[in-house]
């Protein structure tokens, strides 16, 4: 445990500092969103309060969902600080371009989880590599921060197609269409094939819609 | 050597000389003129392409004789082939193929956003920056990777400049109207009075602003004042931008940004994102005002780069697109292309 502590550096995201912190006596996450000085201020108190809300209300549904996710501690929406579970292991993003390690079984995973939380109504927001830990006993999915509740299918459309544009983003063209295509066949394990190509199809106009896309 | 650029995307017809030697880039010239549409309209293709077919020879003319040169000077033409408004496009192309034939120089289509980062690049002295690109045609978040442009981040409906032009038909100004709802947002006092709320959405690194502009619409019919909105609209706007541009950096791992493009000569926006990479140690980097919105030193420096991947074609394979995302342009070296001609 000692050792994994020393791994542990604090992150600045884009919107929150993650700390490691010892809570009574455990280790564990503290996620606070810092004030954002380039936004005025009543805008962004507003944000970071009703986001933390959010946030852990969500957390707590896709834990029900069978959805692994970290555990909540403690939250002050007021501080908009939230402590939960410390999960060790190394982001998927980190493993992307390591040609050794298999990512089929991962990716499928990830979309089954994707597809768990649809199920439910919760767009993730923020389906990306580095939102995924592998720890060394299962698959976590993390930073719920911009997850909020839609039972369109435009918003879970749009959640998958960011995940093939982060996919693109970090990979060759055909490559990532492949690892997209894991994800989605994991989407269809948990989904069924009717809804899974309803989804399909709205990933599809999402991309056709992509400003200067060509029109085929 | 040295490139003559000609740019009509869209309500600019420009040409600018530039020269590239030993990796030093210099304006020579930079020459414009602008379609205005009416007030309280956007731009009509067709009537900004009867302007550039007017403007045309007299601002090429201009352009060599600011850099005291004639067409015998110049090694290469390049000219943008898209994406933009087809009309527009044609005549920039037309001017390009007839220099290039009567003088026998070699032409390059290049691609007109790439221009602007490729200029903002040599402006700013970035060497591998993120680059935030936002104008009329585009709202993108991208970063080089070895075979081209990736988009990180971009917008899913309206552009930051479409957003603004069309609050501006709204309260009746003429487009482009950056500059006047940014003048209204600087007479509304946010400790005077409270600002409007206005929706803030942002998706991973995308953004959407149609749901921001309906809503704004929508409380200025009520009897919010243009400056309230104007305000609300810039501080609600920006911010998800500068939230979505923060968390690509994040995610990039990029220590410089640059900003370009015609919404960059917006200063509310630049003091936004200059905060934010201070606070991040980010060198930030903003196209100078002049050289912000389309024209011609833009197509010139993207000529340079176009050039040195083989995009030179004969005259019979030149071709404009109306659609042309900078991710679909390929930018492996030595790599002969088959340039399909769409028009």
């Amino acid at each position: 445990m000692i050792n994994e502590v020393n791994d542990f550096t604090p992150v600045l995201g884009a919107e929150s500092r993650i700390d490691l912190i010892d809570w009574h006596g455990k280790f564990a996450i503290r996620k606070k969103r810092i004030p954002k000085s380039y936004r005025i201020e009543t805008l962004d108190k507003q944000l970071r309060e009703r986001r933390t809300k959010e946030e852990v209300e969500i957390l707590h549904t896709s834990k029900l969902a069978g959805v692994e996710c970290p555990q909540i501690f403690f939250a002050d929406p007021e501080s908009s600080e939230i402590i939960m579970e410390y999960v060790p292991g190394i982001l998927l993003k980190d493993t992307m371009n390591d040609k050794h390690f298999e990512k089929r079984e991962v990716l499928e995973q990830l979309g089954r989880y994707a597809s768990k939380l649809h199920a439910k109504g919760i767009i993730h927001g923020d389906l990306t590599t580095k939102n995924v830990i592998l720890a060394s006993d299962r698959m976590v999915l993390i930073d719920f921060g911009l997850a909020f509740i839609s039972d369109r299918i435009e918003d879970k459309a749009e959640d998958l197609h960011l995940l093939k544009q982060v996919l693109k983003s970090s990979n060759s063209m055909r490559k990532a269409v492949d690892e997209f295509e894991d994800v989605m066949k994991g989407y269809e394990i948990e989904s069924g094939e009717k809804i899974t190509n309803i989804v399909r199809r709205q990933i599809s106009k999402i991309e056709r819609r992509g400003r200067y896309a060509q029109v085929d | 050597m040295i490139c003559l650029g000609i740019e009509s995307t869209a309500h600019t017809f420009g040409a600018g000389i530039s020269d590239l030697e030993n990796s030093r880039f210099r304006i020579l010239s930079d020459t414009k003129d602008v379609y205005k549409a009416p007030e309280g309209s956007g731009i009509h293709p067709r009537e900004a392409s009867r302007h550039h077919v007017e403007t045309c020879s007299s601002v090429i003319q201009d352009a060599l004789e600011n850099a005291k040169m004639n067409v015998k000077d110049l090694d290469f033409i390049a000219y943008s082939a898209g994406p933009g408004l087809g009309p527009c496009l044609r005549v920039g192309a037309v001017a390009a193929r007839s220099l290039a034939s009567y003088f026998g120089k070699e032409i390059v289509p290049t691609n007109h956003a790439i221009g602007h980062i490729e200029l903002g690049r040599w402006l700013g002295a970035l060497r591998d920056p993120l680059v935030l690109l936002i104008s009329g045609g585009h709202t993108v978040i991208a970063a080089r990777s070895i075979e081209g442009w990736r988009i990180y981040g971009e917008t899913l409906d309206l552009t930051l400049g479409q957003l603004l032009d069309q609050l501006g038909r709204h309260f009746g100004l003429s487009s482009p109207a950056g500059a006047k709802i940014e003048s209204l947002a600087s007479q509304f006092d946010p400790l005077k009075e409270r600002m409007p709320i206005l929706p803030y959405t942002i998706k991973g690194n995308d953004v959407s602003y149609s749901g921001l502009l309906s809503a704004s619409k929508d409380i200025f019919s009520r009897g919010e004042s243009k400056e309230a909105v104007s305000f609300a609209v810039q501080e609600t706007a920006f911010a998800v931008l500068t939230e979505a541009t923060e968390r690509a950096l994040a995610f990039t791992d990029k220590s410089e940004l640059l900003v370009t493009g015609g919404v960059a000569a917006n200063q509310r926006l630049s003091e936004m994102l200059q905060v934010m990479c201070d606070d991040r140690g980010i060198k930030l980097g903003v196209i100078p005002k002049r050289y912000a919105g389309d024209c011609g030193s833009q197509i010139a420096a993207a000529g340079f780069l176009f050039y040195e991947k083989d995009y030179a074609v004969p005259i019979k394979d030149t071709f404009i697109r109306q659609s042309w995302r900078i991710d679909q342009v390929e930018l492996l070296r030595n790599k002969k292309r088959i340039v399909v001609a769409l028009d």
